[in-house]
């Protein structure tokens, strides 16, 4: 077991390295640059910047002390937010991103396992049927739109949420909801499929024959084989929410990271940018490594090498 | 049970590893998520006792996008000239008609006109209590003019203060810049030309002072700290959160303090307009800018609270002077002319803004404080230079095209307009679009980009046809017509007569640019109506040549709410001061 | 041994009854495994209805545009954003009125087509009148009504008590509202005040020649038959163009996870060991980098358009596809039919093809069904940060966003093409269950 983790730990950081490799080639391959703003055109000014940053230097150069710099912790310095480091702005952003995608992820798994498999217990019945509607309606309704209309509705016309921003908890629902709804809905499909997928098996109706009882049926026999399918998705969802999304930032007026990632795309903040994605890819490899092993623990079939 | 009790322990580690982010960050990313907690917590109880005592809170102020920074010395946007003026105030200051005494108490100028003494007031301190003087003023400007600092803000300098140029090329010496501290109190500049409006100019963002100890000491990024952000203004950094708001709070070394009745300012940065406005209405934000678009009409018949104002600037359209089929003075008329200006104000834009008949503004003053322009009643300029503000010329595009020798737009090929990606400049450029297929029969196609992106493609003459503007303040042409001077790298044409070292990569010559920089050079060095009729010349140069086609003068439109604050004071050059606001509710 | 004792008399032989020829045949006709997945299907009615829908959107989009009158491109900035539906004020000569959200007038006639925008005359923004004149009548809209109501509703507001309640007759236009609507209250609570305020009340008043129009007809915009947008495009046509754009993104993204997807991860998981480990770094890599960087990348060497989208999407879109697939076939290739085909010496290729991947399908058909809503998004999120396909040009993504900006006041905008998107999705993925039961072996009866 602890052999199993270590590899994966070692693959993981080879991962990341290849990561940060890629990022690197991909920042230096697009063109414009962040020092372009509308009363600045001197080039001598802009060759006195580009010194002060480091761009002057060889790529190989930049490269090094690029991996050296990451490895220590340090994310650089923006370009654009002129004074502030990555991780000031990451440590600014992120938390804000990370409450409503914890939430988010709580919303999901336990609204997702329960009403998947409510809707798989009752196959085909009333309530199974106006869940799967719900929940396909709910993949198809474009976030923006959603969030749009729940400020409408709960802002304007109610006023029982403030109309931007989270400065207390209220202004988290409407973030939270729009957030999981998407996963939400992928979850409890997910979830019922597989649980009727395992009711069908022949231990459950061993189970059942030498008189369990239900709930010890359910709950020892039937979640616990139902939810690996979810589990697999946990990993990369989790990776997601925490993130942040960009359309729900900007709707709500939430500081989140997914809103200051886009912008310093879009922005072509080279440092923010690297940062923030090899950020994301060290929570996503993180996020993936532990459902990884953890799916090894709840799985009894799957064996570790 | 062992490996139940592994599982438990993995998914709490991997959400402490998420919370933690990675490296050396975790202690401070969940303080800085503590902190905020406690934050909204105090925030909470600021507001219930707000609603108790009525006037103890924060006047609330939307930002429409983040500053990138607000150190006065280094600035370029004009999100963060509204910031900088609330913090730090220079030897004048803007106000609703103009300008007034601000550090400054008098000035002299010399018989010459090119030679100004500021005479500082004593009683000016910067928030952590030391006193203002000259020399804080001549470290400030100065610090502009250094290469290594490489301020964005540099032209404001190099272009008025002699000696500045010079030392930014390495010719001349840093005690050269004729900007000097006499003593404590008396602050000299000396201009390269007469510059009547120099004691308007200099309440611009870019001539407040910066104190040197906390500015050298904290390096790059000194403003955003509330330690190290040591202003001189009516208020001071409290706090800043990236991308979600900044407090500021009343300055109470500030010489007129008394005048401040407000605690402080809350700038909320809220990029998404619709949701800025939902905001407004529900009494959550005082003071905001940059409406929704689609509904000023609607705001402006409703809304008493409204302000619509004219900006002082022009919209137009570039022409790559140096590329096909741009580089035909023919072609630029055509579509110059073929243009529906008044369609594109009142059905398309909506806002207010006048259509156009020339670069300048109407709202820019003649030295005798008249007009460039002539209005007509309907509150449009007259024709001139054969564009017609209320309707497209058709005919006179058509035979200018077919001069061209595109007649019919026969054999003309498709070109791409670029354009700075936000709704309104979609829209407008997809009506462009339409109006020059319809008029002239010739096939446009649309490209968005990223302002930032899109600024160096412009600036380095990348397109064949993309929207532009630019404004200025109102009581000057120079401000507005000097983006056409040769020697200029925001000359996005790329219409030059002469090299600049400043654009390397223009390097076809535009002869028509000639008499342009002539009449701006005999503007600049005189005074008067001398002064007016050199610009009319430069203006005039620029139509015959036609390297852009002026559209329409923006308007400014924003709200304050009346019901909750008072006497918001919005400058000639459309910015907030929050100096003397009252908040009644 | 006599030989001849050994010959049967061709006596003993007897010829059949042609019925009983057939005994040994199989009754039901031998189906492939399509043919067999498609007969059940057929017996989805869900699923059925469903792909016709598909199937009529889609020849819809690529028909329609070649006789609709309208292009997607061509404006008529009069008529910009009239509505599908208006309610219209009729006058005298047969002509109805459509008083916009902007206090402008338009004139159609008395069967909904649009004639134009009124002449425009004086407008008196202090007493908040607009005045038009329609083939020599005078129309008055005199839209000071909410203002006037707003600053009543401010001073209710002060006079509002502990209870919340307040007055009716204390402000003019709650009296009005009731005389109006009937059920006179005497108090109300100030949040149906202010709902009555922002909501209910009328805000204008519409004279013409003196004499206040009351009567108001609902009349079906016959022009066009959604409205039009902003620039006064037809609504319809361009959602019909949307149709294509989006459609082709979530075709494409569909295809792509079912081909690269597919194979990538069930090769990944049957063959297992270090190229398993490989392979899944590789997907891991490719999957951490955001797309929007991928899409400004391809831009530059490709242009701005449809088919960065599509290069960028066919780069990272099959990823999550892969993993599940592995997963299944890490699971798969454990159980004993598998087992069974490689004892048989049946190769990789085969057992993948015939055995792994059918008992994927259910899966793979969720998974397909969840990513082409989840392409026609990211399509709309890349038009919005301007890295889609360029304007005029509109896709379902790209005109909801455009309506974003006007939800408030011309909310059927973003109604009709957010009802385009949401059912197209809807119906791929009650086609795609279909699917799923039809194909996959462990449902067989």
């Amino acid at each position: 077991m602890i052999r199993y983790i270590i590899k994966r730990v070692i693959s993981a950081i080879i991962t990341i390295w290849f990561i940060m490799t890629l990022t690197f080639i991909l920042m230096k391959a697009i063109p414009g640059d962040p020092f372009s703003s509308e009363k600045m055109a001197d080039p001598v000014i802009i060759e006195n910047i580009k010194a002060k940053y480091g761009l002057d230097k060889p790529l190989i150069e930049q490269y090094g002390k690029y991996l050296y710099d990451y490895a220590h912790g340090d994310f650089g310095i923006s370009y654009m937010k002129k004074g502030l480091t990555t991780n000031d702005i990451i440590s600014s952003g992120f938390p804000y991103s990370l409450r409503i995608g914890i939430w988010a992820s709580v919303l999901v798994l336990v609204l997702g396992i329960f009403f998947g498999i409510i809707a798989a217990l009752r196959q085909n019945k009333i309530i199974d049927r106006v869940l799967m509607i719900l929940a396909t309606l709910g993949a198809t309704i474009p976030s923006f739109v959603f969030a749009t209309g729940f400020l409408f509705v709960f802002s304007k016309i109610l006023g029982w949420v403030p109309s931007f921003g989270v400065d207390n908890w209220k202004g988290y629902i409407g973030p939270v909801i729009v957030s999981a709804l998407f996963s939400l809905a992928y979850v409890v499909r997910l979830m019922r499929t597989s649980t009727l997928d395992v009711l069908n098996q022949d231990y459950i109706r061993t189970a059942r024959a030498k008189g369990l009882p239900e709930w010890k049926v359910m709950g020892k026999h039937v979640m616990r084989n139902a939810i690996l399918p979810v589990v697999t998705y946990i990993g990369p969802m989790f990776a997601a929410l925490i993130t942040g999304s960009f359309v729900v930032e900007k709707v709500f007026g939430i500081p989140g990271i997914g809103n200051l990632f886009t912008n310093s795309i879009l922005n072509r903040d080279y440092t923010l940018i690297m940062g923030i994605t090899v950020f994301f890819a060290v929570i996503l490899v993180i996020c993936i490594l532990v459902v990884d092993i953890l799916y090894v623990l709840i799985d009894p079939r799957i064996k570790y090498q | 049970m062992m490996k139940r009790k592994l599982a438990l322990f993995l998914s709490a580690a991997m959400i402490a590893a998420a919370l933690s982010g990675c490296g050396g960050g975790s202690s401070e990313t969940t303080a800085a998520a503590t902190e905020s907690q406690t934050e909204a917590a105090a925030g909470e109880t600021t507001a219930a006792v707000a609603d108790t005592e009525g006037s103890d809170r924060y006047l609330v102020w939307r930002l429409y996008q983040e500053p990138k920074q607000w150190d006065p010395t280094n600035n370029s946007e004009s999100v963060s000239d509204a910031i900088v003026k609330q913090l730090f105030e220079g030897l004048t200051v803007s106000t609703a008609d103009g300008f007034k005494p601000g550090i400054a108490e008098s000035w002299d100028v010399s018989e010459d006109g090119k030679t100004y003494t500021f005479h500082l007031r004593q009683d000016a301190k910067w928030s952590d209590g030391d006193p203002v003087t000259a020399k804080d003023f001549e470290y400030s400007w100065r610090r502009i003019c250094d290469p290594s600092f490489a301020s964005e803000a540099l032209q404001t300098m190099t272009d008025y203060v002699q000696g500045a140029q010079e030392y930014f090329d390495g010719t001349g010496s840093y005690d050269d810049i004729k900007a000097t501290a006499i003593d404590d109190y008396t602050f000299e500049v000396v201009l390269k030309n007469v510059t009547p409006f120099f004691p308007q100019l200099v309440a611009n963002d870019v001539y407040l002072p910066v104190k040197q100890d906390v500015v050298e000491a904290a390096g790059e990024g000194w403003e955003k700290k509330p330690e190290t952000c040591v202003s001189n203004g009516p208020f001071m950094l409290e706090e800043y959160q990236v991308g979600s708001h900044m407090l500021f709070k009343k300055n109470p070394n500030y010489y007129d303090a008394d005048a401040v009745s407000i605690p402080g300012i809350k700038a909320v940065i809220i990029t998404d307009d619709n949701t800025a406005y939902q905001a407004y209405q529900a009494g959550e934000i005082d003071v905001m800018d940059h409406l929704p678009s689609e509904q000023i009409p609607q705001i402006v018949a409703e809304d008493p609270n409204v302000i619509v104002s004219a900006d002082t600037g022009a919209q137009f359209l570039n022409f790559n002077v140096d590329k096909a089929p741009f580089d035909n003075v023919h072609v630029r008329k055509a579509v110059t002319y073929a243009i529906d200006r008044k369609q594109l104000v009142e059905q398309v834009l909506k806002d207010g803004s006048v259509p156009a008949s020339g670069f300048i503004a109407p709202t820019c003053e003649t030295t005798e404080g008249g007009s460039f322009r002539t209005m007509e009643d309907d509150g449009y300029p007259a024709e001139e230079y054969g564009i017609n503000p209320r309707q497209a010329n058709v005919e006179a595009a058509q035979q200018e095209l077919a001069e061209a020798g595109y007649p019919g737009g026969e054999g003309f090929p498709s070109v791409e307009l670029t354009y700075a990606n936000s709704d309104k400049n979609k829209k407008t450029c997809e009506a462009i679009q339409q109006m020059l297929e319809e008029n002239l029969g010739i096939t446009v196609t649309l490209r968005a980009e990223e302002s930032n992106v899109f600024t160096s493609t412009k600036n380095n003459g990348n397109y064949q046809m993309a929207t532009g503007g630019w404004t200025n303040s109102p009581y000057d042409a120079s401000g507005l017509i000097k983006l056409f001077y040769s020697q200029n790298g925001n000359n996005t044409p790329q219409w030059r007569w002469k090299e600049y070292i400043g654009a390397p990569h223009d390097t076809t010559l535009n002869p028509g640019n000639q008499a342009f920089d002539e009449a701006f050079d005999k503007a600049m060095a005189s005074q008067g109506t001398a002064r007016d009729d050199a610009w009319r010349e430069a203006e005039a140069a620029l139509m015959a040549d036609m390297p852009v086609a002026p559209l329409y003068y923006p308007s400014f439109t924003a709200l304050v709410n009346q019901d909750q604050v008072e006497n918001v004071e919005l400058t000639t050059s459309n910015s907030f001061m929050f100096k003397q606001a009252v908040i009644i509710q | 041994m006599n030989d001849e004792s050994m010959k049967i008399s061709s006596e003993l032989w007897e010829p059949l009854e042609p019925e009983a020829k057939d005994a040994e045949k199989i009754e039901r006709p031998s189906l492939t495994f399509f043919q067999d997945g498609w007969r059940r299907l057929k017996a989805n009615k869900v699923a059925m209805v469903s792909m016709i829908i598909i199937a009529v959107i889609t020849i819809g989009a690529i028909v329609i545009p070649w006789f609709w009158p309208y292009t997607y491109k061509a404006q008529n900035l009069d008529l910009a954003n009239i509505p599908a539906v208006m309610d219209t004020y009729p006058l005298e000569n047969g002509k109805n009125i459509y008083v916009t959200p902007q206090y402008t007038v338009v004139v159609m006639d008395s069967k909904g087509n649009l004639e134009g925008l009124a002449e425009s005359g004086r407008k008196d923004m202090i007493g908040k009148k607009n005045y038009f004149s329609v083939d020599g009548l005078e129309i008055c809209v005199d839209y000071s009504l909410y203002s006037e109501a707003t600053k009543e509703y401010k001073s209710l507001e002060k006079k509002v008590d502990e209870t919340g309640m307040v007055k009716v007759s204390d402000a003019q236009y709650l009296v009005d509202y009731f005389a109006q609507n009937g059920g006179g209250a005497e108090e109300i609570s100030l949040t149906e005040a202010s709902n009555i305020l922002e909501n209910k009340m009328t805000r204008v008043k519409v004279t013409c020649g003196g004499e206040e129009l009351t009567e108001q007809v609902r009349l079906r915009n016959h022009t066009y038959l959604l409205g039009t947008d902003g620039l006064g495009r037809d609504l319809f046509i361009r959602i019909v163009y949307g149709a294509r754009i989006s459609l082709t993104v979530g075709f494409f993204a569909a295809f792509i996870n079912f081909v690269v997807g597919v194979f990538y991860g069930a090769i990944a998981g049957y063959i297992g060991g270090e190229l398993d480990n490989i392979m899944m770094r590789v997907i891991d890599i490719l999957d951490s980098i955001p797309m929007t960087l991928y899409v400004i990348l391809i831009m530059v060497v490709v242009g701005p358009g449809l088919v960065s989208i599509i290069l960028a999407l066919g780069l990272t879109f099959w990823v999550k596809m892969a993993r599940i697939v592995r997963g299944q076939v890490l699971t798969l290739k454990q159980q004993e039919f598998v087992k069974a085909a490689v004892v048989t010496g049946a190769d990789t290729k085969r057992i993948i093809i015939k055995h792994l991947i059918p008992n994927m399908m259910g899966p793979i058909m969720v998974n397909i069904a969840m990513q082409i809503p989840s392409a026609i998004f990211n399509e709309a999120f890349l038009s919005f940060v301007g890295l889609g396909i360029s304007a005029p040009m509109a896709s379902w993504g790209t005109l909801c966003n455009d309506a974003l900006a006007g939800i408030y006041v011309y909310p059927y905008q973003m109604v009709f093409p957010a009802i385009a998107i949401s059912v197209t999705i809807l119906t791929f993925n009650l086609f795609s269950d279909g699917l799923r039961d039809a194909f996959d072996p462990k449902q067989r009866k």
